[in-house]
């Protein structure tokens, strides 16, 4: 059968060139309207991913501010002053808020500790430490020697229950020192940067004690976190952030920088409040 | 003109559009699925970590408050010296805890799971916290680290969603009374 072509005559270039034109328009519409969506889509994905990294940083800070003071066992006041601290701005506080914008605390981060095995005197170079044998054997909950690291710091203190059974055993004394060398397995000595100044007897705790600093590097938008020396960025955009003691209490408050011209007064605060246990 | 062969048009640029809108929302729900999760997992952790403290807070009031504590444990919980003025101690005259066992064999143990109900009154209450947010509570007690405290505190709670938290603290006697030592409380890094 013929087919029939009388009623199929083709676009005319007025027909072409107006359907063109509707598709452009159309079409330019459309891409517009994906710039927006694709603009306004990175700027809410800039403000999750900057409001995730405060939320991230200040979870990280907040659990280590909690253990604040982990390690520092109650002294007495004449063992504070140690004149050979390993950190002078120690108070009687474990922690110091500098400026309301930086705060720098001890805690045995790892929670790392021993007890000497034997006594310690004046002018020893070394101390000993129970075997990993030993550990096992008797079922001691402390760690082992490869957990000790050189450059360490570590504190030892002499405990006295001076009021009989019924006194809370208090540090008599503590010293601060620096390990020489790294612990192993079979190893039962550290070598100490310096020598011991007062006796310590057998069952004396052993401490690992770190120092952190947490500060604003204000020119970079950097929360910072320096451990032992070495320092890390926590996190970055980071406009503010405050520190506030107020009792067992330290309230933290981060604010990270806004992004997208519309927001540039405002920030994205997280906050929290953490208890310190140990102070 | 004839437009009604153009009638496609309009649809097909829907169809794109809607397209690109179901690509921009499934990405935002992806986001939103993401940050929940986390937003979850720091929730139970603080659960965590509360529970874990109100062992240590009960343990520290059964101590105080032996004939308060379940049943098998009274006994376990009371000092077992005397002072010199008589008053009950737990350590002896060297200093030495009575408590002396470790972690893994402790002087005393106790697991209190939210799907074995409260079978003593002591820690009904606990029990009743225990039941919407956490799973298990456990709480040992066993040799001090330090020379003349009384014990080792340990107590591990897990919620539902597998999240664990141990905080440990060392025991002292300050006249009659239990306190934790300063400088001793700690929340194990799990």
């Amino acid at each position: 059968m013929q087919p029939n072509w009388i009623d199929h005559k083709g676009m005319t270039l007025i027909e072409l060139l107006f359907a063109i034109g509707i598709m452009g328009m159309v079409s330019t519409a459309i891409y517009q309207l994906l710039i927006v969506h694709h603009a306004n889509y990175r700027f809410q994905q800039s403000v999750m991913d900057r409001q995730q990294n405060g939320r991230i940083a200040l979870s990280t800070l907040a659990r280590e501010v909690r253990w604040i003071g982990y390690g520092l066992l109650d002294t007495a006041p004449s063992g504070l002053s140690d004149q050979h601290s390993c950190h002078p701005w120690l108070s009687t506080r474990p922690f110091e808020v500098v400026n309301g914008r930086a705060i720098r605390f001890l805690s045995n981060l790892h929670g790392i500790h021993t007890v000497l095995p034997r006594d310690a005197l004046p002018g020893d170079t070394e101390i000993f430490i129970p075997d990993d044998r030993s550990i096992q054997e008797n079922g001691l909950a402390i760690s082992r020697g490869r957990e000790f690291e050189r450059n360490d710091t570590i504190y030892i203190y002499n405990l006295s229950a001076t009021g009989g059974q019924n006194e809370t055993p208090i540090a008599q004394y503590r010293e601060c020192h620096r390990l020489a060398s790294r612990g192993a397995s079979g190893r039962i000595r550290l070598a100490l940067g310096d020598s011991i100044r007062r006796h310590f007897p057998a069952g004396s705790p052993v401490y690992v004690v770190n120092e952190l600093h947490y500060f604003l590097d204000s020119d970079r938008e950097r929360l910072m976190r320096r451990l032992d020396g070495g320092t890390e960025v926590l996190a970055e955009g980071v406009e503010d952030v405050s520190f506030r003691a107020d009792g067992d209490q330290i309230l933290i408050r981060l604010t990270m920088k806004a992004t997208g011209r519309q927001f540039s007064d405002y920030g994205y605060p997280v906050e929290t409040s953490v208890t310190v246990r140990n102070q | 003109m004839r437009l009604r062969d153009t009638q496609g048009t309009a649809l097909l640029a829907c169809l794109f559009a809607l397209l690109l809108l179901t690509l921009l929302g499934s990405l935002a729900l992806s986001n939103a699925q993401i940050e929940m999760r986390s937003a979850f997992y720091q929730q139970q952790e603080v659960t965590a970590l509360s529970l874990a403290e109100a062992g240590i807070h009960l343990m520290l009031y059964w101590l105080g408050h032996p004939e308060s504590a379940p049943i098998p444990a009274q006994n376990l919980l009371m000092p077992r010296f005397s002072q010199d003025e008589g008053f009950p101690s737990f350590v002896n005259e060297k200093g030495v805890s009575q408590f002396s066992g470790g972690p893994l064999a402790p002087d005393f143990q106790l697991s209190i799971s939210r799907n074995q109900g409260p079978w003593d009154a002591s820690w009904t209450s606990l029990w009743y916290t225990l039941v919407p947010s956490g799973e298990t509570l456990s709480l040992k007690l066993y040799a001090p680290i330090v020379p003349g405290a009384i014990g080792t505190l340990e107590s591990t709670a897990k919620t539902a969603a597998d999240v664990q938290k141990t905080v440990t603290v060392q025991l002292i006697q300050k006249g009659t009374g239990l306190l934790p030592m300063k400088g001793s409380w700690h929340e194990r890094y799990e």
